[in-house]
């Protein structure tokens, strides 16, 4: 279903009553929101797919469309039949159609109720849905602002009394029973955060990842650890250095225009081997783009994000669950590997709600210190001879600790000869060949020995998952490698694709930035076929079906 | 050889670099620190190979970004004494707007800037404190900028330590750097220094002429107002100010984040999953 209509209208807050009145139901949801940068006014709307299976991907149609605003009847014609129920104010036109038109005195039941017209659709819509008055009025108590609970609680009444009078079908969504939690993705990485034994967070707010500065900023304390926000993203990264150099294990978190400003720091990061992790949220680029839509463009930035030959990884978890565990993953990599570790994350999972049975919590290791040493004369700690897995951090006893973005020694003092560039050189970068051999995350989904595969990245993977299922049923075998590290590319990837006839690649891009990262890898006989979008929106799992089916490019 | 050399300073001969080198190398000693409890954070320019040569912890940092650097160290661990050194294009040009910020921050972190008023590290380019109308290196016509004003920058943005040196006068340097080390909060010195190589018409005995020493005036004093009063009015007179200009105690950056302590690194787990289970109703299973 979608509700539709203009910033400032309530939908952010209908959208949760409705996931959270489903989640308490048993019932899996997938969210997706359009809004824009006006935070009054704009054409924004929510799409919400409700299932008692689970959900990774936006649907192909839409059952249900409330519509706030004439303006909410914008690009979604494509998904509507004749089935779909439009719900709409009877004061508001409607252009020629052949959908089910449901007209309301929406407007006029929620000034009469003194209420909001959000919440009187609400009521109707869960009415509608079968999603139970009490269920709905639970919601609102927990989630209202007290001011606010008589008056939401009073337009969900008359909203679900006017369904009733309406004599529409309920669609009755069953009711299982064991409920489910709601959560984002940035709930996901901020917890991930506190299970690697992350103690410091510095960040500048930027739309879509802020989310995550906002909650490591009420989480971190109450762990012992700290959240601030500073100037801007040059000095939260090199914050993060410096905190991390200090002995805490330390992150910050961005968009596309602050991973372009952090690339200073991700560079000193790698040259100084000081572990930081840097989560970007992905957002429609170039510059300032659409920042508030989602898109895939990182890609090239984050896995090539530093003048000079540097040691990164880049991560892109593919699942909400991921979001946890890759989290802590990066954490671990980027201590056991002494570099910046990039955490490429989609806008769609970070922002909206969708839902969990549990959390299954990934221990950590931890930073491994340098202690029990006792140093003679205050030599320089030799931090970097590979003698030592530990990370040393001042005060040492006896010892002093040198990081350094200039060339250096073993103990970080400057050498600036060519000699120890190329040997130093080969070291930093020859850390990763573990990875390389045994990378994280590497899956491979269904149809193992076919002769057709999919690539794909990050949060594309549940509507390719759900292409697949459909086009399994004509017979034809397609295997599916979501992949998770990006930096550096796993062997395995070529290995795996060496006999391979036809590839696609899927991703959310305009020029196929994961296709060129992996071309090198594919096999030179293979055909080639990118499937990408980047209207803002995720792939719908019929919009894959089709490029799967169609011979022409996409 | 003392505790705190690492390794011979190397600068042009008469470079006021040196006067710095031996001015905090002699603070740290009568302060009675221990090296291991010193960092020493560095930015880019001939000043910052200050690390190189004396002997304590240090992060040799990126062209700018010595205050970031420096203040994640110090919120990590506020028991270590951090110094953060750069040269007036680190401070003010490249990295400027972190002296505002972290100067109203009032981050426990001492910041001397040596300021010779040309970038000498990349041969003799005009920096942000060369004064207006100079002859510069390849400018067919004479610098048109003025130059920033580092105390009262410093002043405004809410600073708690302000001090001015003068290469020229290593012993009083010395014991401007001891007062900024042990005072509790962001203190600030720029040191008035010299470049013979790529700035040679600014002279120590040409600066030593326009020094007044500010303690005359009662200094240090602690209204913003008065500070700003004094650097102006001596600045009026064409002369500079030297010494302790503003001292005034205030909570630091540390005390009102609650930070007092060494981030503890221990992961308590049973504390997530409450906070899981408090915010998102989420049960995390512990295995």
């Amino acid at each position: 279903m979608r509700i539709a209509g203009l910033t400032g209208q309530g939908i952010e807050f209908a959208t949760e009553v409705i996931v959270r009145a489903c989640a308490m139901k048993g019932l899996n949801v997938y969210t997706f929101r359009w809004f824009p940068t006006i935070v009054r006014g704009g054409f924004t709307y929510s799409e919400i797919r409700i299932s008692d299976e689970e959900v990774n991907a936006l649907p192909d149609r839409i059952d249900v469309l409330a519509v706030l605003d004439e303006s909410g009847l914008k690009d979604v014609d494509s998904l509507l039949s004749e089935d779909s129920i439009i719900l709409i104010d009877e004061g508001l036109s409607i252009p020629q159609h052949d959908w089910r038109v449901v007209r309301q005195p929406l407007k006029k039941a929620s000034s009469e109720a003194k209420s909001r017209l959000n919440v009187v659709v609400v009521g109707f819509i869960s009415g509608l849905l079968g999603l139970g008055y009490d269920v709905v009025s639970i919601v609102l108590e927990k989630i209202s602002k007290k001011n606010l609970l008589e008056s939401n609680l009073r337009g969900v009444e008359v909203g679900y009394k006017l369904f009733v009078e309406s004599g529409l079908e309920s669609f009755d969504l069953p009711s299982l029973s064991v409920s489910k939690s709601v959560v984002q993705g940035s709930d996901m990485v901020a917890l991930g955060a506190l299970s690697a034994g992350c103690k410091f967070f510095a960040g500048y707010p930027i739309t879509p990842s802020t989310s995550i500065m906002e909650k490591l900023m009420k989480w971190l304390p109450e762990v012992g650890g700290l959240a601030i926000q500073v100037e801007d993203e040059l000095s939260a990264v090199n914050m993060v250095i410096g905190a991390s150099y200090a002995g805490a294990r330390s992150m910050t978190a961005t968009s596309g225009p602050g991973l372009s400003l952090m690339v200073e720091g991700i560079g000193f990061s790698a040259m100084a081997e000081i572990p930081i992790v840097v989560v970007d949220v992905q957002r429609v680029g170039p510059s300032t783009g659409i920042p508030t839509a989602y898109e895939q463009g990182d890609i090239d930035l984050a896995t090539h994000p530093s003048h000079g030959d540097i040691p990164r990884i880049v991560l892109a978890p593919s699942t909400i669950g991921e979001y946890y565990s890759m989290t802590v993953m990066a954490f671990e990599l980027a201590d056991r590997y002494r570099c910046p570790v990039i955490l490429l994350l989609d806008q769609v999972y970070v922002m909206n709600y969708f839902t969990l049975d549990k959390l299954e919590a990934s221990r950590a290791s931890g930073r491994k210190y340098v202690s029990r040493v006792r140093g003679e004369g205050l030599q320089v700690f030799p931090s970097y001879s590979g003698l030592a897995d530990c990370i040393p951090s001042p005060p040492l006893d006896g010892f002093l600790v040198v990081a350094s973005s200039v060339e250096h020694d073993v103990r970080g003092l400057s050498m600036q000869d060519g000699q120890t560039h190329v040997e130093t050189s080969w070291r930093r970068l020859g850390k990763l060949r573990e990875l390389e051999e045994n990378p994280v995350g590497w899956e491979v989904l269904g149809d193992t020995d076919s002769s057709e595969a999919i690539v794909s990245v990050g949060s594309c993977r549940g509507a390719v998952e759900e292409a697949l299922e459909k086009v399994r049923g004509s017979g034809r075998m397609i295997m599916h490698i979501p992949l998770k590290q990006l930096w550096p590319l796993p062997r395995k990837l070529g290995e795996t694709l060496r006999n391979i006839e036809k590839i696609y690649v899927v991703e959310q891009n305009a020029s196929g930035q994961l296709l060129n990262l992996i071309s090198s890898m594919l096999p030179k006989t293979a055909e080639l076929k990118s499937i990408r979008k980047f209207d803002g929106c995720p792939f719908r799992p019929g919009e894959i079906y089709k490029g799967l089916v169609s011979d022409g490019g996409v | 050889m003392d505790v705190f050399e690492r390794a011979k300073p190397r600068w042009c001969p008469g470079c006021g670099d040196f006067s710095v080198y031996e001015a905090l190398k002699n603070a740290f000693i009568e302060l009675s620190l221990r090296p291991e409890e010193i960092v020493i954070v560095c930015g880019i320019g001939c000043a910052t190979f200050i690390w190189s040569y004396i002997n304590t912890n240090a992060l040799k940092g990126i062209h700018g970004r010595v205050l970031p650097a420096a203040t994640g160290v110090k919120l990590a661990n506020p028991g270590l004494k951090v110094i953060g050194v750069s040269g007036d294009g680190d401070a003010y040009s490249i990295g400027g707007n972190h002296l505002v910020h972290t100067a109203r921050r009032n981050v426990e972190i001492t910041y001397i800037v040596v300021d010779n008023g040309v970038f000498g590290n990349t041969r003799g380019q005009p920096s942000p404190t060369t004064p207006i109308y100079s002859v510069v290196k390849n400018y067919p016509f004479r610098w048109p900028e003025k130059p920033v004003n580092p105390l009262l920058l410093a002043l405004v943005s809410g600073a708690t330590f302000v001090a001015q040196g003068f290469v020229g006068d290593v012993k009083k340097l010395k014991e401007y750097f001891k007062e900024a080390i042990i005072h509790r909060g962001f203190s600030f010195i720029n040191i008035l220094s010299v470049c013979p190589t790529f700035n040679p018409t600014r002279t120590v005995r040409e600066l030593k002429e326009k020094i007044v020493y500010v303690e005359e005036f009662g200094a240090p004093l602690d209204n913003v107002r008065d500070a700003v009063d004094l650097v102006l009015s001596i600045q009026g007179e064409g002369k500079n100010p030297v010494g302790v200009i503003y001292k005034k105690l205030e909570p630091t950056y540390n005390e009102l984040l609650k930070a007092t302590g060494k981030l503890d690194p221990s992961i308590n787990y049973s504390r997530i999953s409450e906070i899981a289970e408090r915010e998102l109703g989420l049960n995390m299973l512990l295995k």
